[in-house]
């Protein structure tokens, strides 16, 4: 456990001035318990890097730890929950252990976020400009008619008809479309590196997730922005991000390049899901047996020997480390 | 019918036993333990102690080894009238709070399931009923009636149904288009076999709560009309009179009288309150 | 008991549904959910109905089993007219039409065992015994693939896959000819999304159940559905078999949807179409058609009342362009049929 100890930012990675954005390595986060057994691990050493200006995708299905990890790297982790080991550095700086007013001003300045029901985002008895103008101010010392219009500006800029009428109103005035759009301006507005967006349009439909998606893109692209999109959709993600991490059972599971991983999965899993849920059989459906394991101790195996085509007793010996191989990282022995 | 038609019968699963760790559990509930200790007390104490309308030597002696919580202006042993009180006042809670869940809960339920004019009338007149004081509301039909027990039962039980009609009604709401209740439909199941079985089951929890709370009300309202002069007269052993009978000689010293009465309702109604804290939050 | 009947299982005519609210003024507001919306279906097929949510298509389902009022039109379960029946007497025809929820946790009454909810079903109507009961149960729960003692959990106590079998399971003890299967995967993970669907396209095929399915998964619908409907505010816009609207879709809001639902195959006929905005229902109130403000296509005449028009290959289309002039809005006439001319 390093918790306080790396602010000094003495793990600065090998080549010098290709630090990543985000470095995850290790994650491990367990709740509850402790000696007495009753501990959960549902982060079992994650590991991922988000470069500069990267859209990277976060795949996996409840119980993954997908929506853990994120949490984790803005240091909101739920009650009860403890980082057990491993690291978080925004550019060389350990995030494990800062204290909560560096993180407050991390989050909503260099970190941004972007949750599934932009309802529960906006304060229902503010108006929506009232409230991005009033993060514009804190963040940036502007004057009040200054930050009214830049946030004007950027609901201008989200799409948002009439965006001076509607900056006005109130949440509950606007369509789940509109308010996610809302959300995004107010995620934008303190000009964040990294926006990291939880399954930002699962609760929309087909036709609206395409809509804001693609919104979500341009705007990331125009900043300069890096993007970590968590979504159960690897459909969703192989659409717009140009790298992926598919999550299992606590773990990376493989990462790359999006177009090499999903035209050719190195590892059972990914290339499972892909099939369940990309490709369309007539009269039958890809479904992979069995159900996702309960992360109630350390892992032994691989997480996905039960449910896998491929497995042999190899598999079972420990737990696959990710392995480099190419343009990606995989584990699984067999890759 | 295809799949059985291979002659065999399966054997047909059995329920798993389980062994019922009631220990277990009330050891987690201590209010509980609590108020089990409170009620086997008022029912098997009186057996152990004299009549409670005994007359001793003395009058308002103080604590002693031999009357614990002293005696009173009547030179009555209080510890034995605490005790004897509790029955009266334990019975009175239970079964005003009783009958007013008998009253109040079906009514709720029927209000929510059915709504429309039914519910909207239910409501309006249990509104007007709880816009009066509670206290006042008894107040007046006390004075108005004759002041026996069953009368007194009933009052309390009567301003307390409209607490659990529009308790009920509200936690029903939510379940009555709730999809297990649309399935119990779709089983070809009538309305009260629906109400009966799936919808009041699932409010238990709440009106359970509210039951513990309102036992607790009702015998602060008993005290409280026998404080006033209205409820119950002394001698007869009750908590709120033996409190209003001792309260003229606080100042002059001798708070025993109308302490440990005082002390027994208070805990009483403090336990009940916290048993509907760990019916709410327990498993 | 199949044999008797050659008819279909259900037939709609002109169904309406209103639902009345009330705005924060007190006044009445009337929303029609369903539009009148006519379709029939066979025994053993399956009928899917997609579209967005707000499209009404849930409500459809409800309405056909009556947990809530039409406003008008007609229903026919094998043959009898049902709504205007009393609930009294459907009660018995219940057993012939029957559901399954989007979520099973909320399908199962919390406080009791999965098997006292299936009992439930195993005593339709009365008259089998306790005995015949339980054969019944362990039987539906084998045959959903599962283990008969876990019926004796509660609802809390499987996983959500688990559960939607079982769902389905007690669905099935009544033997119904028509199931209501609304988004039944949408709850469920992608891992076990598969597992579901096989197993009721199983189904289908061993017991010959027609399946009501509404689902805005296109992914599942191409799997499970023999005809679609495609539902916009309460209207079909568009009817047709499967391939019909997956390959060949002419409305453009069957293909703004298709290509939102990043499907990979099968490859579509025509121009991909993007749909702009979001579903108004505001556009209830006006006469034409309802997609014009979200339609890429729209000009001055599609604000006059459109009808659903057959294209000659046996679908139905509410759009006066994909029916006249396909052309126009991209349909290049690549795909196998006649366009219609």
């Amino acid at each position: 456990m390093n918790a306080g100890g790396g602010m000094d930012g003495i793990d600065r990675g090998p080549g010098a001035g290709e630090i990543p954005l985000l470095t995850v390595e290790d994650l491990t986060v367990g709740f509850g318990g402790g000696e007495d057994g009753g501990m959960s691990i549902p982060l079992q050493g994650v590991s991922l890097r988000v470069p500069r200006a990267t859209r990277m995708s976060l795949v996996g299905e409840s119980g993954s730890g997908k929506s853990l990890t994120a949490s984790a790297v803005l240091g909101l982790l739920p009650e009860g929950a403890r980082v057990l080991r491993g690291s978080i550095r925004l550019e060389g700086e350990e995030l494990i252990g800062a204290d909560e007013r560096r993180m407050r001003r991390l989050r909503g300045g260099r970190i941004a976020i972007m949750f599934q029901n932009p309802r529960a985002s906006l304060n229902p008895v503010h108006t929506v400009g009232g409230q991005i103008a009033e993060v514009i101010r804190v963040h940036s010392g502007a004057g009040r008619r200054e930050s009214r219009n830049r946030a004007v500006d950027l609901l201008d800029q989200m799409g948002i008809p009439d965006a001076r009428r509607r900056a006005s109103d109130y949440v509950h005035q606007y369509s789940g479309g509109m308010a996610q759009r809302a959300v995004l301006a107010m995620a934008l507005s303190c000009r964040p590196d990294l926006l990291i967006a939880d399954e930002p349009t699962t609760g929309l439909d087909a036709t609206l997730q395409q809509q804001v998606l693609d919104l979500v893109i341009e705007q990331v692209k125009a900043r300069g922005a890096s993007l970590l999109l968590i979504t159960h959709d690897i459909a969703i993600a192989r659409q717009t991000c140009e790298q992926i991490a598919v999550m299992y059972a606590g773990r990376v599971m493989e990462s790359g390049p999006t177009e090499e991983v999903t035209a050719a999965a190195a590892n059972p899993y990914t290339a499972a899901l892909l099939k369940a849920f990309v490709t369309v059989d007539r009269g039958r459906m890809y479904a992979i047996p069995g159900t996702v394991p309960t992360l109630s101790g350390p892992l032994a195996e691989c997480p996905f020997a039960d449910r896998c085509e491929m497995v042999g007793p190899e598999c079972r010996e420990r737990v696959p480390e990710l392995r480099r191989i190419g343009g990606r990282e995989v584990a699984c022995v067999k890759a | 019918m295809t799949a059985t038609a291979d002659g065999q019968a399966p054997a047909v699963s059995k329920p798993p036993r389980r062994r019922a760790r009631a220990a277990g559990r009330l050891l987690r509930r201590p209010a509980f333990v609590v108020l089990l200790l409170i009620v086997l007390i008022a029912l098997f104490g009186p057996f152990f102690l004299g009549d409670p309308l005994e007359l001793g030597p003395d009058t308002l002696a103080a604590p002693s080894m031999q009357n614990w919580f002293g005696t009173d202006q009547f030179s009555m042993d209080i510890f034995t009238r605490v005790v004897h009180a509790a029955r009266l006042d334990l019975l009175v809670g239970f079964i005003a709070a009783a009958l007013a869940v008998l009253a109040g809960m079906p009514l709720g339920a029927l209000a929510a399931y059915r709504g429309g004019a039914f519910d909207t009338l239910l409501l309006r007149v249990s509104e007007s009923l709880q816009a009066f004081p509670t206290l006042l509301l008894a107040l007046g039909i006390v004075t108005a009636l004759s002041p026996s027990i069953p009368v007194l039962v009933m009052i309390i039980a009567l301003v307390n149904v409209p607490v659990y009609l529009r308790l009920t009604r509200s936690a029903v709401q939510p379940l009555v288009n709730a999809d297990f209740v649309l399935a119990a439909r779709c089983a070809g199941k009538g309305q009260f076999t629906i109400l009966r079985r799936h919808v009041l089951p699932n409010v238990s929890e709440v009106v359970f709560a509210q039951f513990s709370v309102n036992v607790a009300w009702a015998i602060q309202i008993l005290a409280a009309l026998s404080f006033v002069g209205v409820g119950v007269k002394l001698p007869t052993p009750e908590w709120g009179a033996m409190v209003r009978g001792g309260a003229d000689y606080m100042i002059y010293g001798q708070w025993w009288v109308a302490l440990f009465p005082g002390l027994a309702i208070l805990a009483t109604v403090l336990t009940l309150n916290q048993v509907a804290d760990e019916i709410r939050h327990g498993s | 008991m199949r044999e008797g009947m050659n008819g279909p299982v259900l037939e709609v005519g002109e169904l309406v549904k209103d639902y009345v609210t009330r705005d924060a003024k007190l006044r009445q507001r009337v929303a029609r959910a369903v539009d009148g919306i006519s379709f029939a279906v066979q025994p053993g097929e399956t009928f899917a109905i997609v579209g967005e949510s707000g499209s009404g298509k849930s409500t459809v389902g409800r309405v056909l089993l009556k947990l809530t009022d039409a406003t008008e039109g007609n229903v026919h379960l094998l043959g009898e007219e049902i709504l205007g029946m009393p609930e009294r007497r459907f009660r018995a025809l219940r057993r012939h039409i029957q559901m399954v929820f989007q979520d099973p946790l909320a399908a199962f009454d919390p406080r009791a065992t999965i098997r006292s909810s299936l009992r439930e079903f195993a005593g339709f109507g009365g008259g089998r015994s306790r005995a015949e009961q339980n054969r019944a149960i362990d039987q539906a729960i084998r045959d959903v693939g599962l283990p008969p003692e876990i019926s004796w959990r509660r609802p809390s106590q499987v996983s959500g896959g688990q559960l939607q079998r079982l769902s389905i399971a007690r669905s099935l003890l009544v033997k119904p000819q028509l199931l209501f299967l609304d988004e039944p995967t949408s709850s469920l993970d992608v891992s076990i999304r598969g597992q579901i669907v096989n197993l009721l396209v199983e189904i289908q095929d061993r017991e010959g159940i027609a399946y009501l399915l509404v689902a805005h998964d296109l992914r599942v619908v191409y799997v499970m559905a023999h005809r679609v409907a495609v539902m916009y505010l309460g209207q079909f816009v568009e009817i047709g078999t499967r391939d019909q609207i997956y390959e060949r879709a002419r409305h453009p809001y069957t293909r703004g949807l298709l290509e939102a639902a990043l499907l990979d195959e099968p490859a579509r006929a025509g121009d991909p179409v993007r749909l702009t905005g979001e579903i108004s229902e505001e556009q209830v109130r006006k006469p034409g058609c309802r997609l014009t403000p979200r339609c890429p296509f729209a000009e001055a005449r599609c604000d006059e009342p459109q009808q659903l028009r057959p294209t000659g290959d046996g679908r139905l289309v509410r759009c006066w362009k994909a029916v006249e002039v396909p052309v126009s809005i991209g349909l290049h006439g690549s795909g196998s049929s006649s366009e219609g001319r």
